[in-house]
């Protein structure tokens, strides 16, 4: 059996409006009290070529055999009864609904009312009451599940329970220097923005950057003031969700607390969003020489150029973009940026930033291994094998060429072979000036700071090493890497693999202003805290 | 909102539902959360779901938003068939539809997904069939970088568009709809196959918000337990896209296997096939190398990088073996870190081509310290494009290629004597040296180190290599054949290097081709003395060696009734193979090598044929040439007789009919036999 629909009304038959299925014989008008009850009457009609029709029960003439019909390969929706009159064969309400239970299934075949108007009725009413019954219980339960859920957020963390205790005993998560673009060779100046008119804010006159980051983890990044302007007026920068084109943060700076060097733009916690495409939107307003921000070349990755609204200066015709570091934490957590001193009760964390890989692909052996398999070599990723061998102390070295100022150097150690059976390996690493001999660095002569022989209890433990100055320090300097074997410790797959570099930043070498928090005015309520002013 | 009872709908969001009645309002409240410059309508069709909670889901909404959402409830018929129906109902209830946008029901989508990928697909040209975004996990998160250009070459291996992804009007009027007999998974994959089969591509729309939820037992987790049976289900409902051929003639077309360093020029060529070449600067392609482990751009960074004057490849093109000498050498480099070689004049009588090979063990964790010779005679150099990345260092530059440590050998030297002396002035291992120092100083200007350090999702970083594309025919590569004028069909003819009745049968072939076909000429074996001009006769001309250390060289040999029948082993057998998997036909002898590999190569769709050619220095007898041909008939398309003694032996051992060819003799003084009335027609060989 197949039914058929005019093109006019075939989609309004799958809305969610309540329907009634009338199976009247031809010609007979609907009852009076039916009409406008805000049920949608259908009805079935044979048309000039013998075809049956759904059609609204007061509209359609069965003569017109021209009309333009569509076949229904799925019944329509939220169908409440099929009715037959009292007066009728039920016959044909049942075998409409044996079409319906091919199409649609068991569960989806209206009722069956065959009686008069008032049994209909009836039927009509018992069946919204259920309705209303059912759609409380759900209301109910979902607004339950709201109160769940609500609770939930409110009081249970959503970051693993070993991280979260991790924390808990760090007190602060120091920032972590995500991503570092290349040194500036040039300049830009912050656009002025047009005001708002009457439609909408003209907004080609503003810098954007995308930034090779995403928002999970965000904490904060840096520009470069190249030139702090003069005049009044304000530099405004807002990262933006590109996806859903929702604005994340908003920090503004006045032109008077700018000075060359870097703009620290921080958050108050690291991002817990998780937007993939972020982009930094930059512009000012005001009166006078506007500040410059310092740009470089994006080089390989012209995509993560910068869009301006007038021409960029480019260096060996490179695409450029904002010179920029990005520096990001665990999801959620302060930042340790404090808006009022009252705030500030605990010391900043220093920030930290990960030793480069071509600072560590370069580490070359200092002591020779014979043996005919994989003893030493760089693993990719900041990963350097140096195995341990009998009767001997294994080294390497390579030299950090940082331009920060830092305290510390760390990283960690572990067995990357799970075949290792051997317990009480040990790794070091010694901090010196350039051109130490590994002897000496051994020993302990002329060297800035070393970590302690660190042993793995077990060779799936993972060991951190650190090797901490008295004071901070510019580099260059060497990196001497040590593992040696327990006396009489077993050699097979022993593979100690270093990883996971870091250098300890010194703050207050960076050359930066002090950091600033979102805010509509906040820029300076943040330096202010720093130089004392307590806020109301 | 907007009445759609009057402005039409350009675009549908079709919904499938089945279970997950909670993620399903979200992916409602995303739909309906659209910000648009044009009217859409969401279509959810409830599959047949048992649980409550779904219908009352479905009617719920589109209650509350009636001339937005439509609510179809039908019996369970699985995933593609509600698809479908979405489809049929989208193109019927609205007529000026331009697309539809296929949205899970666990899955969100941000405020800008319609808008982006319409404007992406209405900006694009005819061929523009669907629009795709990257696929951004959350639940056990993930981020599914699928950026870059789209590549049908990586569509072949690797689903790049999932279902969260529109299809065009255009698309669906060709009839394109969901397999509905997939079941397990894959099925989005399958239909935008399909668009790419009816001459569609897809356009990828950076940042469109679509979310994926990944779970820990989601369809897409049930289908990797199917995956190999269903692969199998889409490569051979998609033959036309799958087949050797026309995977090789992607590859020809999009250039993605060698890139070739000119040390003379100081160019780069990106090529499969020298007849479908691109040159392009040194320092582009440096940065196309470069980026190509930062960013996806499939094809456009070749696996296979060589060190060859352009010069020599002209001379090497001129005489038709430029081809083979590179698929020589591509075959090396599967079990080397470097292959080099040296051509030596080698001017005997008769003229003779010859190759030589030493291998050199590998130095466990060492360098192929760079250069190799001294004084300096390599005149090719090849090596991994990827390799080459991994040795250089942005601070203290290149200082060898870093051995491979899956490869046996690090250095695999090849000679190859040629009756003449081939232009040369550059030593390729010096030049290596030289494009290290070129590739340090292109990373240090462009800055390579920042964008290492980058979170970016990278897996579907690298250079192309040949396996990704031709695994799914269990193939590691094929050799890439083409004809000069890149229209007609190759045939191989194959020979026994060395053996002068052979070579006298393949001319004859030859001489019988008209000129819709285009002859190759493969001689199996190392040494090939000919004192004729190969490149008058044949297109091609390829001698394959069995190479030391790569291949079994030991032929064994198997008796069948009293006839023996060389047999090749594991290497062989894959060099033979791989050699003559793209050909349209390949020609060759009872008593050969290939020959009990025709089977295999018949199943991947090429034609065989047996020639049955008496004389050479087999001195074969016609009952021995028809009783190995007999070995292994089944596996011949045709079989070629020269001499109507044989015919009549073939049908008398069996050989039915429809398969014999009669091939006329060629006499002494060239003139050709008359035809018998009982031989056949040379019509074998006609496209």
């Amino acid at each position: 059996m197949m039914l058929y629909a005019h093109h006019s009304n075939f989609r309004s038959l799958y809305d969610g409006a309540p329907k009634l299925l009338l199976l009247a014989p031809q010609g007979e008008m609907l009852p009076h009290p039916w009409k406008n009850s805000g049920f949608r009457f259908l009805t079935l009609r044979i048309d000039g070529k013998q075809r049956l029709v759904l059609s609204d029960a007061d509209g359609y003439a069965t003569a017109d055999i021209d009309a333009k019909l569509q076949p229904l390969s799925v019944p329509p929706t939220n169908v409440w009864a099929i009715w037959v009159p009292g007066s009728c064969d039920r016959n044909a309400g049942e075998l409409l609904m044996k079409w319906w239970s091919q199409l649609a299934g068991e569960d989806a075949i209206p009722r069956l009312v065959h009686g008069n108007a008032a049994t209909l009725t009836m039927d009509l009413l018992a069946y919204s009451l259920s309705a209303v019954a059912q759609l409380a219980r759900s209301n109910a339960n979902l607004r339950k599940d709201i109160a769940a859920l609500r609770e939930t957020l409110e009081n249970h963390y959503r970051i693993p329970r070993d991280v979260e205790e991790l924390l808990e005993n760090l007190r602060l998560s120091p920032l972590r220097l995500a991503f570092s673009s290349p040194p500036p060779h040039g300049s830009i100046a912050v656009p002025a923005a047009r005001p708002k008119n009457a439609s909408n804010q003209v907004e080609d006159c503003i810098l954007r950057q995308i930034l090779p980051i995403g928002a999970h983890g965000l904490g904060g990044l840096d520009l470069e003031i190249t030139s702090p302007g003069s005049g009044v007026g304000w530099i405004t920068a807002e990262l933006i969700a590109g996806a859903a084109d929702a604005q994340l943060a908003r920090w503004r700076v006045p032109f008077s607390m700018l000075r060359k060097g870097t703009l620290q733009l921080r958050l108050d916690k690291t991002l817990s969003q998780l937007h993939r495409l972020l982009q930094l939107r930059i512009y000012a307003e005001g009166a006078g020489e506007f500040p410059t921000l310092g740009i470089c070349s994006a080089g390989l990755l012209p995509e993560y150029g910068l869009q301006s609204p007038v021409g960029l200066p480019a260096e060996n015709e490179k695409q450029p973009m904002l010179a920029i570091r990005i520096w990001g934490g665990f999801p959620g957590v302060s930042t340790g940026v404090a808006r009022t001193a009252q705030e500030a009760g605990l010391p900043l964390a220093n920030p930290v930033a990960p030793v480069s890989e071509a600072d560590m692909a370069d580490t070359k052996l200092t002591r020779e291994i014979k043996a005919s398999y994989p003893c030493f070599g760089y693993l990719g990723d900041g990963r350097i094998l140096l195995r341990p061998l009998p009767n001997q102390i294994s080294a390497a070295v390579t030299t950090l060429s940082t331009p920060d100022t830092i305290y510390a150097v760390s990283c960690t150690v572990s067995v990357d072979d799970n075949r290792c059976r051997t317990q009480q390996l040990a790794a070091r690493i010694v901090l010196t000036p350039p051109g130490i001999s590994v002897d000496d660095a051994e020993r302990g002569r002329g060297i800035l700071a070393a970590s302690e022989w660190v042993e793995l209890a077990d060779p799936t433990d993972v060991g951190v090493l650190e090797a901490r100055m008295a004071e901070p320090r510019q580099g260059p300097f060497d990196l001497h890497l040590f593992t040696r074997l327990p006396a009489g410790g077993a050699i097979q797959h022993v593979r100690m693999v270093f990883g996971a570099f870091e250098t300890e930043l010194d703050p207050a070498s960076l050359n930066s202003m002090p950091p600033v928090l979102p805010g509509a005015d906040d820029g300076a309520a943040c330096l202010e805290a720093k130089m004392g002013v307590v806020e109301g | 909102m907007h009445s759609s009872k009057t402005a039409p709908i350009k675009v549908a969001i079709v919904i499938p539902a089945f279970g997950q009645p909670g993620f399903l309002s979200e992916a409602l409240s995303t739909s309906l959360s659209q910000k648009t410059n044009f009217l859409f309508a969401i279509i959810i069709v409830n599959d047949g779901c048992p649980h409550l909670e779904t219908h009352e889901c479905c009617l719920s909404f589109a209650y509350a938003y009636p001339d937005k959402i439509y609510y179809l409830r039908k019996r369970n018929d699985g995933l593609s068939a509600a698809r479908n129906t979405g489809i049929e109902f989208a193109l019927r209830a609205f007529p000026l539809l331009e697309s539809v946008y296929f949205l899970d029901s666990d899955n969100r989508i941000g405020p800008a997904t319609l808008q982006r990928l319409l404007d992406a697909l209405q900006s694009g040209d005819e061929c523009a069939g669907w629009a795709y975004t990257d696929i951004d996990k959350f639940g056990f998160a993930e981020f599914g970088d699928m950026s870059g250009s789209y590549s049908p070459l990586e569509h072949l291996f690797r689903n790049v568009t999932e279902a969260g992804s529109m299809a065009g009007r255009n698309m669906l009027d060709a009839g394109l709809r969901f397999d509905s007999d997939m079941r397990r998974g894959c099925e989005d994959w399958e239909f935008w196959l399909q668009g790419l089969d009816s001459g569609f591509r897809g356009i990828h729309v950076p940042n469109a918000g679509f979310r994926y939820r990944r779970r820990g037992e989601s369809m897409l987790v049930a289908a990797e337990r199917e995956l190999a049976s269903t692969l199998e289900y889409i490569r051979s409902k998609h033959s036309n896209l799958y087949n050797v051929p026309s995977i090789l003639d992607r590859e020809i077309r999009v250039r993605s296997r060698y890139a070739i360093f000119h040390p003379d020029t100081g160019k780069v060529s990106r090529l499969a096939s020298p007849y479908e070449r691109e040159t392009i600067a040194l320092e582009d392609y440096l940065i196309l190398l470069l980026r190509s482990r930062e960013r996806p751009e499939y094809g456009r960074s070749p696996g296979h990088l060589v060190v060859m004057e352009e010069q020599l490849l002209g001379a090497l093109a001129r005489r038709r073996m430029f081809s083979g000498i590179l698929w020589t050498l591509e075959r090396a480099l599967r079990r080397s870190t470097l292959v080099t070689l040296t051509l030596e004049a080698n001017v005997v009588s008769p003229p003779s081509i010859r190759w030589r090979d030493e291998t050199n063990l590998q130095v466990p964790g060492g360098t192929v310290e760079l250069p190799i010779s001294a004084p300096p005679n390599i005149q090719v150099a090849a090596f991994e494009a990827d390799q080459f990345l991994k040795s250089f260092r942005e601070k203290s530059g290149f200082q060898g290629l870093h051995s491979q440590i899956r490869k046996p050998n690090a250095v695999h030297e090849l000679t190859l004597e040629v009756p003449e002396a081939l232009p040369f002035d550059h030593d390729a291992s010096q030049a290596i040296e030289t494009l290290g120092k070129k590739l340090t100083e292109a990373a240090r200007r462009n800055h390579a180190t920042t964008w290492r350090s980058a979170h970016l999702d990278r897996h579907r970083a690298g250079s192309s290599m040949p396996w990704q594309i031709y695994s799914g025919s269990s193939l590691p590569s094929v050799f890439p054949c083409m004809s000069p004028d890149k229209t007609r069909g190759c045939v191989a003819i194959v020979i026994e290097a060395g053996n002068s009745g052979e070579l006298e049968a393949a001319l004859r072939i030859r001489d019988s081709m008209d000129g819709t076909l285009s002859p190759h000429l493969i001689a199996i074996g190392n040494r090939f003395d000919c004192d004729i001009a190969l490149k008058d006769h044949f297109d091609e001309f390829v001698l394959l060696p069995s190479l030391r250390g790569v291949e079994d060289t030991s032929v064994k040999h198997r008796n069948y009734s009293g006839t023996s029948v060389p047999h090749p082993g594991w290497w062989d057998a894959e060099a033979i193979i791989t050699t003559l998997a793209a050909y349209r036909t390949v020609i060759s002898l009872p008593n050969q090598l290939p020959s009990s590999l025709m089977g295999s190569l018949r199943h991947r769709g090429v034609e065989t044929c047996c020639l049955l050619a008496l004389g050479g220095e087999k001195h074969c007898s016609a009952l021995e040439a028809a009783n190995a041909c007999i070995a292994f008939e089944q596996a011949y398309d045709k079989i070629l007789v020269d001499h109507a003694e044989t015919f009549q032996l073939c049908r008398a051992l069996g050989i039915p009919e429809r398969k014999l060819v009669f091939l006329p003799e060629v006499e002494q003084d060239g003139s050709s036999r008359t035809a018998d009335p009982e031989q056949k027609d040379m019509e074998f060989l006609s496209p």
